[in-house]
Formats: structure tokens, sequence, C-alpha cells
């Protein structure tokens, strides 16, 4: 089964998205939302972790919740692609599954 | 929900009490089941004391919902499964629990993962 992960988990609790990725597979992909589209700055420290984590799922992150919190897409990291909510539904349909994480 | 039904897991990781959020899942699951939907638990971590016995709670002013727990079956929810680990590490038996639980390790918790259509983390 292909899952969608939903993220929804900040930076200050890194441990916790560690912790769920253990469980991802490698064709699962991951949508970063509210708190957790701070992971996504372009930032050398979000860099590292994403290379280190990250590095086999396909991530995207939720524009709106970007704009909310005066990050730009020009400020996102290359390797995670920005979304809007329709495309969400869209990328949604295209896996078995969702898995909410907190 | 257009018709189907979907293998749900409704992951408790939470301590009780210092937010809605293990309620608010709760009414979800529960909900989730009454539409047909196939529905599971799975505790870990801080939510296994959701499921604690004696929860006192009226010097805080607030409702146990320890209560709603063990309407589990009434709701025809279909597995409540509790992480191996967190019960060690918080050193509770399962004697101590509201309702009868399957004791699961971190193999298995990833087995379930991939069975289920629809996991909530509260």
């Amino acid at each position: 089964m292909q899952k969608l992960h939903l993220i929804n988990i900040p930076p200050g609790q890194a441990e916790r998205l560690i912790n769920a990725q253990q469980f991802m597979q490698e064709k699962d992909a991951v949508v970063f939302y509210e708190d957790a589209v701070l992971f996504c700055k372009n930032t050398q420290k979000n860099q590292s972790f994403f290379s280190n984590v990250f590095k086999e799922n396909a991530c995207y992150v939720l524009e709106a919740d970007l704009n909310a919190r005066g990050i730009s897409k020009a400020n996102c990291l290359s390797d995670v692609q920005v979304i809007d909510y329709d495309q969400w539904v869209v990328l949604t349909e295209k896996f078995d599954g969702t898995h909410s994480w907190n | 929900m257009s018709g189907s039904v979907k293998t749900c897991l409704f992951v408790h990781q939470n301590s009780p009490h210092g937010s809605a959020n293990p309620v608010e899942s709760l009414d979800m699951a529960y909900t989730l089941s009454a539409f047909e939907h196939e529905v599971s638990f799975l505790f870990m971590q801080e939510g296994i004391f959701q499921l604690l016995h004696d929860q006192k709670t009226e010097g805080l002013g607030f409702k146990d919902f320890a209560p709603a727990f063990k309407a589990w079956e009434d709701f025809e929810i279909k597995h409540i499964y509790v992480d191996h680990q967190s019960m060690d590490d918080f050193d509770i038996s399962q004697d101590q629990l509201l309702v009868p639980v399957e004791v699961i390790s971190k193999q298995e918790i990833s087995q379930l993962f991939s069975e289920h259509e629809f996991i909530f983390t509260d």
C-alpha cells in the first residue's frame, strides 16, 4: 500500500518526525502543512535534515501555510514541491491511503 | 467517504487531559465506525495513560472520558492495540488498563500501518 503522509509536526519536535519516517516506505510521499512548513525553509540545517531523513520520499509543502508564515516559494528548499489545496486533493487520490502524524 | 469501507487506525500517543486531541480523536473514531468503517486503536507513548484505570479528574474540573473508552464494544471497534515498549517504559501492566488490549511490538506496529488505509494520530 502506497501512503501519503501528512505532517504538521514543527521543527521543535523533530524527533517525532524522525520516528515517523522510520515507518515510511520508499514510494510513500510526504506533505508538510501547518507548522511543519518551517522544515521547508531553505536553510543549511533544513537541507541537511532532508538529505539525511527524506532522501527517499517525494516531499510537498502547502503554499498557504508557507505564505502565512512569511516564507516565499523562492525561500523554500528546492527538493520540496510547493502545492496548493487543489493539488493536495489530486495527490491524495494517487495514493492507496493517508497517514496523518502529529 | 464515497461508500467503500475503509480500514482505519487511530493512533493515540498523547497524554490525556493536556489537550483536547484524545477526545476529539475518539469522537472521530466512533463516528467513522458508526458509518460502517473498520476502526481500530493503537495506544503508544504517553497515550497509554488514556487507558489507565483510576483517573480521578474532579480536581481539574474535567470530565473523565475513561467511560467513553469502555464503550468500544458498543461502537464495534475491531482491535485495541498497545505498544509493548511504551508499557515497559511507563511501568504499566495490562491489568491496570480500562479495557482488554492486544500488546504488540514495533514490528507489528509497522505491519498495522501497512494494513490500514486511513491512519490518524491524536
